[in-house]
C-alpha cells in the first residue's frame, strides 16, 4: 500500500488555480522529487501535504488514513524548511526535542532519540549551542535532525539546500540520499534544481503552471521527455530544440540542415529535440558555426549556431576547436526526440515502443 | 562601524565625540538632577541661593505631599489607569498586529494605515469629542474614560510597532512549530511570543509612559479631585497665590520613579526592541 496518496488534489486561490489535480502514490522508502520552475505549484503541493495550505478539493491519505482536513500536527509528517526555521530562542537540543515534547514523548526517551539523531548527523557537539552560532550547513543538519527524531511516516523537504553554497549543496545532497535509504521512509523533496532531482529521486514529478507534466524515474524523464517543456527542463546544458519538418526519413531543420529521422517518424511539421551530449562530430552533417567554446574539464561544450538557430554540442574534451570554426555534427536517429508543434506533446517513435516493451 | 575606522580615528576626534556625548548627557540629566535635589532642599535655600549641591537635605516636602495632599490617591489613580492601559494595549495590539501580519484579511493595509492616521491627531482634537461621547453614556469623570482615551494613543503605537515586529519574524517558525505538534495558538504562544519579548517590552514601556505622563486627556476627562491623576494633581498645585516648588519637585520625583525602575529593569529588551523596529520600520 502506498504510504502517501494524493488523489486529484487541487488548490485554488479565488479564481486562480495554483495546483491542478495532482494524483500521486508514494511508496514506503521512496524519494519523490517535485521539480519545476518557481511558481509551478510544487511548494504549494508540498505544503498541502504538510497541512500548511488547505486542500481545495481532492483527498490526501498518509499511512492509509484520510488526513485531508487534519491539522499539520495530526498528519504524522516532519518538514524541513528552506530557511531551516530553527527556533532561535532554543538550543539545538531543545529545537530537536520540541516536537517530541509536544507529542508527549517521555523525556528520557526523547533525549535518547535526539542523541541518536545527532550522532547520525554528526552534530552532537552542537547540541548546546543556539542556532545563530551555527553555519548554514550545520543549521541544515539540525533541521534534518529535528525532522529525523520525530520518526514520521513521511518527510517533507522544501528546497532544503538552496541556501547553501554549491560545494556544500553537493555534499548535503549525498548525505540526504544516504540518510533516506538508511531510514527507509517516504520522502517528498521540492526543488527547482534539476541536478538535485536527477541525483536524488526515485521518481521525479515535473510540474509547470500547477500541472503535472510528467512523472517518472530520472532516466525515464531524461530519455523520454513527455513534452517540450520537460525536454527543455531536464538535462544540463538543456536540450537543443528546433522547428523542423519530417520528410523522406530526414528531419529537415528550418534553415536547411538535416538530421536523420528516428524510425517510424511520420512526415509533417515537428519540434525536434536533441541533447547536446547526443551530438557528435562527423565529416558531413549539420554545419555548426562555433561562437564560443566552454571548457568544463573532462568535457568541452560548443556554443554555436545553425543558421539562425542556436545549438549546443557537448563533446569529450577537445582542445583543438576554436571559436569561429565551423564543424559538422550529427546524432544517432534514436536520440532525436520529436514533439507535436501544436500540443508540444511527445510523438511516439519506434524506440519508445521498444523501450516500453523491455520495461514491461 | 568597523574596528578599522575606530582605530584610525585621531585622538582629537575621539575627544570631540566624548565631549559631545558628555554635553548631551549633561543636558538631559541635569534637569532630573535639579528636580531631585530641589525636592530635598529646604525652602529657604531653594528660593534664595540654590547651590549646585544642597548643603542640607530634608524630606519635608515628601512628608507634606504624602500626608497632607491627595497625592497618594492621585498616584494610585495614575497607576490604575496606566496599568489598565498597558494591559489592554498589550492584549489588543498583539492580537491585531498578529492578525494583520499572518491572516488574509481584507483591507488590512487600511487597518494599519488608519491606526497610524488616528495617531497623528493631537490628543486635544480627540479629547473633546471623546468627552462628549463619554458624557452621553455616563462615563465622564471616571478612570475608565481616561483609560479608553489613552488607548487612542497607545493602540496605534502598539499595533504599528508589533506589526513591524511580527512581519520580520519568518512565518516558517510557526509552521515548523505546527508541524512539530503545536496548534496555531500553541505555535504563537510557544514560539512567536517568546521571540517577541523585546517588542512587547518596548510597547509596554511606551504605553505606560504615554498614559502615566498624560495631562491633556486627564484635564478634559477628569473633573473631581478624587479621580485626578498625578500630572493633573501636580498642575493644580500651581495655585494662584502660592507656588509650592518643593512639593511639586517631590511629586515630580515620585512620578519619575516607576519609569526609572522600568527602564533600569528592562533596558536590555528595550534597546533590542527599538533597534528591531528601526531596522524593519
Amino acid at each position: 500500500m502506498a504510504e502517501v496518496s494524493l488523489r486529484t488534489i487541487r488548490k485554488t486561490y479565488g479564481s486562480v488555480t495554483a495546483v491542478e489535480e495532482v494524483s500521486l502514490d508514494i511508496a514506503r522508502g521512496e524519494l519523490i522529487v517535485l521539480l519545476g520552475p518557481s511558481g509551478c505549484g510544487k511548494s504549494t503541493t508540498l505544503r498541502m501535504v504538510a497541512g500548511l495550505e488547505t486542500i481545495t478539493s481532492g483527498t490526501l491519505l498518509i499511512g492509509g488514513r484520510d488526513v485531508t482536513s487534519l491539522e499539520p500536527k495530526d498528519r504524522d509528517i516532519a518538514m524541513v524548511f528552506q530557511n531551516y526555521a530553527l527556533y532561535p530562542h532554543k538550543t539545538i537540543r531543545a529545537n530537536m526535542t520540541f516536537g517530541l515534547k509536544m507529542r508527549g514523548v517521555e523525556p528520557a526517551l526523547a533525549a535518547e532519540r535526539v542523541e541518536a539523531a545527532a550522532e547520525m548527523l554528526g552534530i552532537t557537539h552542537l547540541l548546546d549551542r543556539k542556532p545563530r552560532q551555527l553555519s548554514g550547513g550545520q543549521m541544515q543538519r539540525v533541521a534534518l535532525g529535528r525532522a529525523l527524531v520525530r520518526d514520521p511516516a513521511v518527510f517533507l523537504l522544501d528546497e532544503p539546500l538552496s541556501n547553501l553554497d554549491a560545494k556544500l549543496r553537493v555534499r548535503m545532497r549525498e548525505e540526504i540520499a544516504l540518510l533516506q535509504k538508511r531510514i527507509g521512509k517516504a520522502m517528498i523533496y521540492v526543488t527547482h534544481d534539476q541536478t538535485e532531482a536527477m541525483t536524488l529521486a526515485d521518481r521525479i514529478v515535473i510540474m509547470r503552471d500547477g500541472r503535472v507534466q510528467q512523472i517518472g524515474a530520472p532516466l525515464e524523464v531524461y530519455d523520454r521527455p513527455q513534452n517540450v517543456f520537460v525536454a527543455g527542463f531536464i538535462g544540463s546544458p538543456e536540450m537543443n530544440l528546433f522547428q523542423a519538418e519530417i520528410a523522406g526519413g530526414l528531419v529537415r531543420l528550418d534553415g536547411g540542415a538535416t538530421l536523420p529521422a528516428p524510425d517510424g517518424a511520420r512526415d509533417g511539421r515537428v519540434v525536434a529535440g536533441v541533447r547536446p551530449e547526443a551530438l557528435e562530430l562527423v565529416d558531413r552533417g549539420v554545419p555548426l558555426s562555433v561562437r564560443a567554446v566552454e571548457q568544463l574539464g573532462s568535457q568541452t561544450l560548443l556554443v554555436g549556431g545553425v543558421g539562425e538557430m542556436g545549438m549546443r554540442v557537448m563533446l569529450g574534451r577537445r582542445d583543438d576547436i576554436r571559436a569561429g570554426a565551423t564543424v559538422h555534427v550529427s546524432a544517432d536517429p534514436a536520440a532525436i526526440h520529436l514533439f507535436d508543434p501544436v500540443t508540444e506533446e511527445r510523438l511516439p517513435s519506434a524506440s519508445d515502443a521498444g523501450d516500453r516493451s523491455t520495461r514491461a | 562601524m568597523t574596528t578599522g575606522s575606530t582605530g584610525r580615528r585621531s585622538p582629537f576626534a575621539s575627544a570631540a565625540i566624548y565631549l559631545a556625548a558628555a554635553a548631551i548627557a549633561l543636558y538631559s540629566a541635569f534637569p532630573i538632577y535639579w528636580m531631585i535635589s530641589s525636592s530635598l532642599r529646604p525652602t529657604q535655600e531653594m528660593l534664595t541661593a540654590p547651590s549646585l549641591v544642597p548643603s542640607r537635605l530634608t524630606l519635608q516636602y515628601y512628608y507634606s505631599l504624602l500626608a497632607q495632599t491627595d497625592y497618594p490617591q492621585q498616584f494610585l489613580n495614575s497607576l490604575v489607569v496606566a496599568l489598565a492601559t498597558v494591559a489592554i494595549t498589550m492584549v489588543l495590539s498583539v492580537m491585531i498586529a498578529y492578525g494583520v501580519t499572518r491572516q488574509r484579511i481584507r483591507g488590512k493595509k487600511a487597518i494599519v494605515a488608519g491606526m497610524l492616521y488616528a495617531y497623528m491627531f493631537p490628543p486635544l482634537l480627540l479629547a473633546i469629542p471623546l468627552y462628549t461621547m463619554f458624557a452621553l453614556v455616563g462615563l465622564n469623570d471616571t478612570l475608565l474614560s481616561l483609560v479608553i482615551s489613552h488607548l487612542t494613543m497607545t493602540m496605534p503605537l502598539g499595533v504599528w510597532f508589533l506589526w513591524g515586529f511580527f512581519k520580520a519574524m519568518p512565518f516558517e517558525l510557526e509552521e515548523a512549530a505546527m508541524v512539530d505538534g503545536c496548534t496555531r495558538l500553541g505555535a504563537f504562544l510557544r514560539v512567536v511570543l517568546p521571540l517577541s519579548v523585546p517588542g512587547l517590552v518596548t510597547v509596554a514601556i511606551f504605553a505606560f509612559l504615554l498614559s502615566w505622563t498624560d495631562y491633556t486627556f486627564a484635564l478634559v476627562m477628569i473633573g473631581s479631585d478624587a479621580n485626578k491623576t498625578v500630572p493633573l494633581g501636580l498642575a493644580s498645585m500651581i495655585g494662584a497665590f502660592d507656588l509650592r516648588w518643593g512639593d511639586i519637585m517631590a511629586g515630580s520625583t515620585l512620578i519619575a520613579l516607576p519609569l526609572f525602575a522600568a527602564f533600569v529593569m528592562l533596558s536590555r529588551y528595550f534597546v533590542q526592541g527599538l533597534t528591531a523596529g528601526a531596522v524593519k520600520g
